[in-house]
């Protein structure tokens, strides 16, 4: 109650006392917010100056307006490109990573022998560095040499040229976002633990078999979960660099068909020395994540159920 | 008891002190950017490291130089490539370069990331001098300083003792844009692997000089297993230095599509679609999937000249340094290798073209020691730092009076190189627009376009035209 009074009243109305708990307390969190400020304000607000200049870091950036956005939508042969691919890897990855995290979220709370470890070996995907996911993935798909081409052809069946075919490239780097669900597995398991026994109970009375608990109670129940990976997910999807970067490199794989954005906003930004188009890349994704999550938080509430409070 | 400490002064002390604290750390930063990259600066060179090829940096320690005298200075030398640091650290062992060096020591770093020098020179704390990076582009930037004036009062570096193309190769709008050191030499010539050719039955004496007779023979020398997998093939047209427009363009057409003194591109040509056409034959034959996956194996085909290390690749378009850096890393395949004149169209038959250029050592504007720096990079050009590079790494500078001492001999088809200079028709001096790195990135993509059947070569050329021109535009370069 304090804290609210003071943040409603205007600084000439607060008592002596008040104001040396303001500034104490405005002190105290001016670490964060001096960081905040200089590291993240301040470099948002110069990355839309430079956006609209031609900067190479080494030159002082020249003011060109619009010209790098006009480029983008109007010249630039691999924009659109990108774009496509970029949205293609959301739309999927996204969906299956959810779908698939619940699902196995689902299984490993079940009471099932070695509980434990199915969840452990779960979370592995998750505390392993980035390079490393993505040396095993290429080295499993691998054409000629990869694993599972191999185990393929020794049953007498034609290779799969998983990162090779245009085609193919952005599905097999969908698989390997699918499979690195672990983060959103834990956060899946914690919130169908917190699912109440008595739900459960009352409806096994009234009959209720288990894909009807799982669809009309452990869903709803979880929805509130589901959101929260939801965005997580559609964020990291939009910028999603390591696997995509070390698995087909700067280029985006053949024919560049797995070239996502970030890849593309970095190659602009240190190969091209374009920091202006760079950052004017970064502010339209930047504004077409913003109103996606918006989008998500508007429709929540027709889908997520709150317990709590309506 | 007056003087007590109350709760809230105390916190109130805190606070400042998180502040202060917090500003002394802001006030600290801009020394950070020199001191960054070290972490990534290796010592040792991975032995697989190109010599044209920037490598990711190993996880080696970095290499440290010794504690600075009190009163000399700490002359910095980035290099880009991991494999020269092997070298270096013999040279600063050598007495001559401790007495040319006096009180100053020199700090080198290996393996320097793009992003490092680009955050380094932006920051305003550039090191003194910079090696392996993209030369024309950081000169026509204004990020380093020529050196025309040191060199012409130099009593080490001569213009009538060095390769006279390989010196012209220094010049950019009249200026020397840096001191041709590291490694300065030929660039492009046909290396293959003997044994292979012989056991496809083909005469290792009498190598392909055309296009047309390359293909001939990559035909014989690609096989594949009873699965179909890749199990050696020929030539990779768009392999190593093979890659660059520079190279391939003028090999079909005996121009450079970049003129210099007009600042214009010229690729929409009938010689750019034959190149992507012809090239594209190559890999049509390997299988445009297949070959992408040998790439995508960093351990045997990722790597520059990896593949060809493997023994999967016969053939290769590399320069001087191949004969060498192959002994060093695979002698098992270097004892095969021969080397000769790059293919050319029949059109052009007979026809002896080699590329050249200059690896500087560039000094950075703003930086502190130029002067010092210079005289590390005059070193380079004395016979003793020339021998150590030759023996450690397998560089060649095109220093005439010390290329007379080198033993031709010395790793199995470095002969080649070594006579070929006087013997040549035609030089190309490569990567020299500002935006080479960006064309060669679009090539990659409208180069397969075509061997995967999209586009026509003529397609690819205007295409190709195009994005460069809007790129070009773009940069403000003009």
């Amino acid at each position: 109650m304090q804290s609210s009074r003071a943040s409603a009243l205007p600084w000439a109305r607060l008592s002596s006392r008040d104001r040396r708990g303001l500034i104490t307390g405005l002190l105290f969190i001016s670490p964060w917010l001096i960081g905040f400020l200089a590291l993240t304000i301040y470099p948002l607000i110069y990355s839309f100056y430079v956006s609209l200049t031609r900067y190479d870091l080494l030159r002082p950036p020249v003011f060109i307006g619009m010209a790098n956005y006009v480029e983008l939508f109007t010249k630039d042969a691999q924009f659109w490109k990108v774009v496509y691919n970029t949205i293609f890897y959301v739309i999927f990855s996204v969906p299956l990573s959810l779908g698939f995290s619940f699902l196995v979220a689902n299984l490993l709370n079940a009471r099932i022998v070695g509980r434990s470890f199915f969840r452990a070996v779960m979370y592995i995907p998750a505390i392993v560095p980035g390079i490393c996911t993505a040396m095993v993935w290429l080295f499993l798909l691998n054409i000629q040499y990869g694993a599972i081409n191999g185990l393929l052809q020794s049953f007498g069946l034609p290779s799969v040229p998983f990162l090779s075919n245009p085609d193919l490239a952005k599905p097999s780097l969908i698989m390997v976002a699918v499979w690195a669900t672990g983060n959103a597995v834990v956060v899946f398991l914690a919130g169908l633990q917190d699912v109440p026994r008595s739900l459960y109970e009352a409806a096994t009375v009234d009959g209720a078999n288990g894909w009807q608990q799982f669809r009309n109670i452990t869903i709803p129940m979880s929805t509130p979960v589901i959101l929260y990976n939801l965005v997580i997910g559609f964020i990291g999807a939009f910028q999603e660099f390591t696997s995509a970067y070390l698995i087909f490199g700067v280029n985006g794989g053949p024919l560049n068909s797995a070239l996502l954005y970030s890849p593309f906003l970095y190659q602009n930004a240190f190969q091209y020395l374009r920091m202006g188009k760079a950052s004017a890349l970064a502010w339209l994704l930047f504004i077409v994540v913003v109103i996606g999550t918006m989008m998500l938080f508007r429709s929540s509430a027709r889908w997520v159920y709150y317990g709590g409070e309506k | 008891m007056a003087n007590q400490l109350s709760r809230r002064d105390f916190l109130r002390m805190m606070a400042f002190t998180s502040v202060g604290a917090a500003l002394a750390a802001c006030g600290g930063t801009p020394a950070a950017p020199a001191e960054a990259p070290a972490a990534e600066a290796p010592a040792e060179a991975p032995a697989e490291a190109p010599a044209e090829a920037p490598t990711a940096a190993p996880a080696e320690a970095p290499t440290a130089a010794p504690e600075p005298a009190a009163t000399g200075k700490t002359v910095q030398w980035w290099f880009a490539w991991g494999n020269l640091g092997a070298a270096v650290d013999k040279m600063v062992e050598q007495p001559d370069f401790k007495e040319m060096m006096g009180d100053n020591v020199l700090e080198y770093k290996a393996s320097v990331n793009g992003e490092a020098i680009l955050t380094a020179l932006a920051g305003g704390t550039p090191p003194d001098g910079g090696s392996n990076f993209d030369y024309p582009n950081l000169w026509a930037r204004g990020a380093v300083i020529p050196v025309d004036d040191q060199v012409a009062v130099s009593s080490l570096i001569k213009q009538d003792d060095m390769i006279e193309a390989l010196w012209q190769s220094s010049f950019y709008d009249g200026k020397m844009i840096g001191v041709p050191g590291i490694e300065s030499f030929i660039w492009w010539g046909l290396n293959y692997n003997a044994k292979a050719v012989e056991d496809a039955g083909l005469d290792p004496d009498s190598p392909p000089l055309t296009w047309e007779d390359a293909l001939v023979w990559h035909q014989a020398l690609t096989q594949f297993d009873d699965a179909g997998n890749l199990k050696q093939f020929g030539l990779d047209p768009y392999d190593a230095m093979a890659g660059e427009a520079d190279f391939g363009i003028q090999s079909f057409g005996g121009f450079n599509w970049w003129d210099e003194s007009a600042r214009q591109i010229n690729l929409n040509t009938e010689t750019t679609a034959q190149w992507l056409e012809t090239c594209g034959e190559f890999i049509k034959l390997i299988g445009p999937d297949k070959l992408s996956g040998l790439r995508q194996d960093q351990t045997i085909g990722g790597g520059w000249g990896t593949s060809f290390n493997a023994g999967i690749q016969t053939m290769i378009m590399e320069g001087y340094w191949h004969p060498g850096e192959t002994q060093i890393q695979q002698p098992d395949i270097a004892q095969y290798n021969r080397s000769t004149w790059a293919p050319v169209p029949a059109s052009r038959a007979g026809k002896k073209i080699m590329a050249t250029g200059a690896h500087f050592v560039q000094l950075f504007k703003d930086a502190k020691n130029t002067p010092e720096m210079f005289k590390v990079a005059e070193y380079l050009h004395t016979n003793t730092a020339l021998d150590i590079l030759f023996k450690e790494v397998g560089w060649i500078t095109g220093k005439l009076s010390w290329l007379k001492t080198v033993d031709p001999n010395a790793y199995p088809g470095l002969k080649f190189y070594i006579d070929a200079p006087s013997q040549v028709d035609e030089w190309i001096v490569g990567r020299r627009c500002p935006i080479h790195w960006f064309i060669n990135t679009q090539k990659a993509e409208l180069a397969e376009q075509v061997y995967r059947g999209n586009m026509t070569g003529a397609d690819a050329a205007a295409e190709l035209q195009s994005r460069a021109e809007a790129e070009w535009a773009a940069q403000g370069l003009s």
